[in-house]
């Protein structure tokens, strides 16, 4: 689970660096790119409007020179004067030529053309034409003069003029003759590119960039490499490096066309990846260029994405560590805890568990963990004590009951030893022993001891105290004590050392088994009931007498009544008349009697069992709570 | 002020006329004080016989034979020290002679036809070009799509070359008005003419690489409309030939070699010939050169062959034409026209 839980948030944290690192080096990438366009078409505009300026200024003077020209008919020296001045007053212009048609200014010379220019300071006068310099075809003459418009002409070197490179500003000169307008010839300016090469060099275009001039056929007017110079154009440029794409620029330029910085090709001068932005110089319909270095603008980007990167890495692994700590943190009490409930189910309670510093759900879990061991460990040692302490009474529930039972007398032997009556007791103790007691023996020949009792209290402690009590009667029946004695005696021997308070509640009686006749004393007890033939059955009302063991001044009556033959004496103890139904109801007396009378034509045995089963019929599935115990005696 | 001007090229062979008048029958090489021993005397073959050329044109890729042979030890190999004198517009024929003697020259056969009817008695000893480069160019844009589109159009010719297209103008029925013009094709770019003539090894890669892409434009090859006036050869003085034929054959020979050798290696080449264009300060690049070297490749080669033969019919052809133009009066006879430099015959 932790490799998984590190994994997918690890990867999820990843992914968002990723994006956001593409998002910045686009972002990035962008401003800058849009930086440079404004800084590119700053430029390039304002190297258009220097140049366009400065060729405005030369422009000018054979502009206004050629108006005056064609106005006046002027001769040599005045023309050559005013060649003079078109020299002299703008120093761009290196030097201005006037020529003009064939025998036009001289009927007997084909040539004439005069050449004003400077040269080592000095204003010198040239006069040119003739076969050899022809001048009729040349550009600077013959393309104005077909155009019918002033023209810049191409860049050309002059070797004259010190090797530089040179452009001739050229104006055709028109007269009105025969009423037409006819062209007469051509005043020139001369200027030397110098000024140009030197001005688009000098702008600075990052470390690598550089400026750069076409002519209106692309030919290359200015730039950083010298060679390129007049020598290449910027389509022999683009055959060289088999570049479809810079020709296009190029054609884009020739044709007047603008554009900032959006093209990337090789720059020339490193070969590397540029862009380049363009705008045409209107007035002579060259194009000035400039070579933007990518490679070079992009690098702060580069070298900020890559810090960028290296950060977001680093935070990256930061953030692992930070997960696997986490997830350690988590899992690891967890894996803890999971071990410890492994060995609790196996009974170890003495575990340990980890140690959480934090305040959290796991300080939670692992707190409510401890107070689950804790309590499971309380309960165990419970229940341990509690089954032992269930095994220890239970066990002397049983010793109790084997006391009681053992005191019992045993029906059989009894039974069939005499027949002049019939004695036949049962006792059914409750689940916790009671103290219910009976007994029956011969004093001597002639008479029958019988007893039933209860004892207060249950346990050891009830059993043995009416062991004693039982041990105790009989003791002083055997003495030939009447009943009243016997209790009497016995009253005053259980009051002594009675600590805990016990009591007896007790019936006896003594049958003379040959007369019928039968002395009795009740201490407490219930009162017996008496079966006799043709009467129904009732309770013997007893003198009222106390219990047993409370009060040792306490007298005993004894009282007698004759049993007839086949009278029944039915003994028992309250076991009977309280047992309880499902809805708390008593047995009671009056029940008990009915059942006895309805019963009372069964033989002992019959009577006996009969009684037990309409006492559990009654409870109908209630709990016994109290020992039920039955004597009956059936004088034969 | 001052340009190089394409008609100066006439000029120039008014130069060569006086320079080989000037020399008749006289090595060039004899009046040079540091060698003045005949140069086709085998006995002296130790001794390297100084021989002068000159080109009709700029140092530039359609002469590479020439320079790359000079430069590779071809003509030393040949016992040959060659001058190869550079292209000057303004050379005077006063400087011409002065400075120095012109023993071979390079020459369009129509040129060289005109030199000899005019009394300069010069041969052709090799003929390498086998067709005529020379094409007339219209914008597409124009509309001048068929030859019958030109008519009433205005062409820019190079003053002096305007035989070829006024013959073919005259064969079509075309009135075409003839715009003389100088060396440049700026007026043609600036839209001053409607057609221009121009070589195909050079004018047209030129018009090309100033903004025009080749589908903007329709090329007339003077050759596809029966007008196949073959260029370049190589001329001596008659007298020279006779007198010096293992020299004719040998500079010949050894300028052969140098164009297969410029054919085979055009880069190197390019190398040779940029280095003479820069030392004259002539604009050049080499994407230009490597352009001439391989329409030259097409130019030379017939069949698959690169030969130096000059057949009658070609000869012949370009003689009526002139004939019938009235630029010359006779036809001189072919074999007093024609010495091929591998053949001892003189008659």
């Amino acid at each position: 689970m932790a490799l998984r839980f590190i994994v997918s948030i690890f990867i999820s944290i990843a992914v968002i660096f990723i994006i956001i690192f593409l998002y910045n080096y686009q972002v990035s990438k962008r401003i800058v790119e849009k930086n440079l366009k404004s800084n590119a078409e700053n430029l390039t505009k304002k190297g258009v409007l220097q140049i366009e300026k400065i060729l405005a200024s030369v422009q000018i003077v054979p502009d206004n020179y050629s108006k005056i020209i064609e106005n006046s008919h002027f001769q040599k020296d005045e023309l050559l004067r005013i060649l003079k001045q078109e020299v002299e007053i703008n120093p761009q212009i290196y030097g201005a030529a006037i020529a003009f048609e064939p025998y036009f200014f001289d009927d007997h010379e084909k040539y004439f053309m005069a050449y004003y220019y400077r040269n080592r300071g000095q204003y010198e006068l040239k006069y040119l034409g003739d076969e050899r310099y022809d001048y009729f075809t040349m550009d600077w003459y013959q393309i104005p003069k077909e155009l019918n418009r002033p023209d810049w002409s191409e860049p050309y070197y002059d070797e004259g003029a010190g090797d530089t490179i040179m452009s001739t500003y050229s104006v055709p000169l028109y007269r009105n003759m025969d009423g037409k307008r006819q062209f007469i010839g051509i005043l020139t300016a001369d200027v030397s590119l110098d000024w140009l090469q030197a001005f688009v060099n000098s702008i600075n275009v990052y470390q690598t960039g550089y400026g750069f001039v076409i002519s209106k056929n692309g030919t290359i007017v200015s730039h950083p490499l010298k060679e390129m110079i007049m020598n290449e154009s910027i389509f022999s440029i683009a055959e060289e490096q088999k570049s479809s794409q810079l020709r296009q620029i190029g054609l884009n330029m020739i044709s007047g066309e603008e554009s900032f910085a959006e093209i990337e090709y090789n720059n020339v001068k490193t070969g590397k990846p540029s862009w380049i932005a363009y705008a045409p110089v209107s007035l002579n319909g060259w194009s000035i260029g400039f070579v933007f270095p990518v490679d070079e603008l992009m690098n702060d980007v580069y070298n900020m994405s890559v810090n960028v990167l290296v950060l977001s890495l680093a935070g990256l692994l930061i953030i692992l560590i930070v997960i696997i700590l986490i997830s350690r943190s988590v899992t690891s009490p967890l894996r803890s805890l999971s071990q410890a409930s492994k060995k609790i189910a196996e009974g170890n309670f003495n575990v340990e568990l980890p140690d959480i510093k934090t305040h959290d759900e796991m300080k939670e879990l692992h707190d409510s963990f401890l107070y689950m061991l804790k309590k499971l460990a309380e309960y165990v040692e419970n229940l341990e004590k509690t089954t032992s302490a269930r095994e220890k009474i239970e066990s002397e529930l049983r010793i109790a009951c084997a006391i009681q039972m053992a005191m019992v007398p045993k029906n059989d032997t009894f039974f069939s030893s005499h027949n002049d009556f019939i004695i036949l007791g049962t006792m059914n103790p409750a689940k916790e022993v009671g103290g219910d007691l009976y007994n029956f023996f011969m004093r001597d020949e002639e008479h029958l001891v019988f007893t039933i009792g209860d004892v207060s209290g249950k346990g050891i402690a009830a059993a043995l105290f009416m062991a004693m009590t039982n041990t105790l009667i009989k003791a002083l029946a055997m003495n030939g004590l009447s009943p009243a004695d016997v209790l009497c005696s016995a009253n005053k021997e259980l009051c002594r050392g009675n600590e805990q308070y016990m009591f007896v509640t007790l019936f006896m009686g003594i049958l003379n088994v040959n007369t019928g006749e039968v002395v009795y004393a009740n201490a407490g007890h219930n009162p017996a009931v008496l079966i006799q033939n043709e009467k129904s059955a009732i309770f013997m009302e007893p003198y009222p007498a106390t219990i047993l063991a409370t009060f040792e001044d306490a007298e005993f009556r004894n009282e007698q009544f004759t049993l007839n033959h086949n009278d029944t004496l039915f003994m028992y103890t309250d076991g009977v008349t309280e047992a309880m139904n499902t809805e708390r109801q008593l047995f009671g007396e009056k029940r008990f009697l009915d059942l006895l009378n309805k019963s009372r034509e069964l033989s002992m045995p019959e009577l006996l069992d009969e009684s037990l089963k309409g006492v559990a019929a009654f409870a109908n599935g209630n709990e016994q709570s109290d020992d039920i115990t039955l004597l009956a005696l059936r004088f034969v | 002020m001052p340009e190089m001007n394409r008609n100066s090229i006439f000029f120039l062979i008014g130069c060569f006329t006086l320079i080989l008048s000037a020399c008749k029958f006289k090595p060039a090489a004899e009046e040079n004080q540091n060698a003045n021993l005949p140069f086709n005397t085998d006995t002296f073959r130790t001794e390297k016989r100084k021989v002068t050329f000159l080109p009709y044109w700029v140092a530039n890729a359609q002469f590479a034979g020439y320079y790359v042979a000079k430069e590779s030890g071809i003509y030393d190999k040949f016992g040959i020290d060659l001058e190869i004198i550079p292209y000057q517009p303004y050379i005077t024929s006063y400087d011409l002679v002065k400075t120095g003697k012109v023993d071979f020259a390079a020459l369009w056969l129509v040129n060289a036809i005109q030199v000899r009817t005019s009394g300069i008695d010069i041969v052709n000893i090799a003929q390498f070009s086998n067709r005529s480069s020379l094409m007339l160019l219209t914008r597409k844009s124009d509309g001048i799509n068929k030859l019958e589109d030109m008519n009433n159009k205005r062409a820019g010719i190079w003053s002096g070359f305007e035989l070829q297209p006024k013959a073919l103008f005259s064969k079509y029925n075309l009135n075409v008005t003839i715009i003389p013009i100088g060396s440049t094709n700026n007026l043609f770019l600036k839209g001053g003419v409607d057609i221009m003539a121009a070589n195909w090894f050079d004018e047209y890669h030129s018009i090309i690489n100033s903004g025009y892409n080749p589908e903007d434009l329709n090329v007339f090859f003077f050759a596809d409309y029966g007008l196949n006036f073959l260029e370049d050869g190589i001329y001596c003085l008659s007298e020279k030939k006779k007198q010096y034929p293992d020299l004719c054959a040998d500079f010949v020979k050894a300028t052969m070699e140098g164009w297969r050798l410029a054919f085979e290696n055009p880069e190197k080449a390019i190398d040779i010939v940029v280095a003479y264009s820069q030392k004259s300060n002539i604009p050049v690049n080499r994407v230009h050169q490597r352009w001439m070297i391989d329409r030259y490749r097409d130019l030379y080669f017939r069949n698959g062959q690169f030969s130096a033969t000059l057949s009658e019919n070609d000869y012949l052809f370009a003689g009526e034409i002139l004939k019938e133009s009235g630029q010359i009066s006779w036809i001189p006879p072919f074999k007093s026209f024609y010495k091929p430099y591998d053949s001892t015959d003189y008659n």
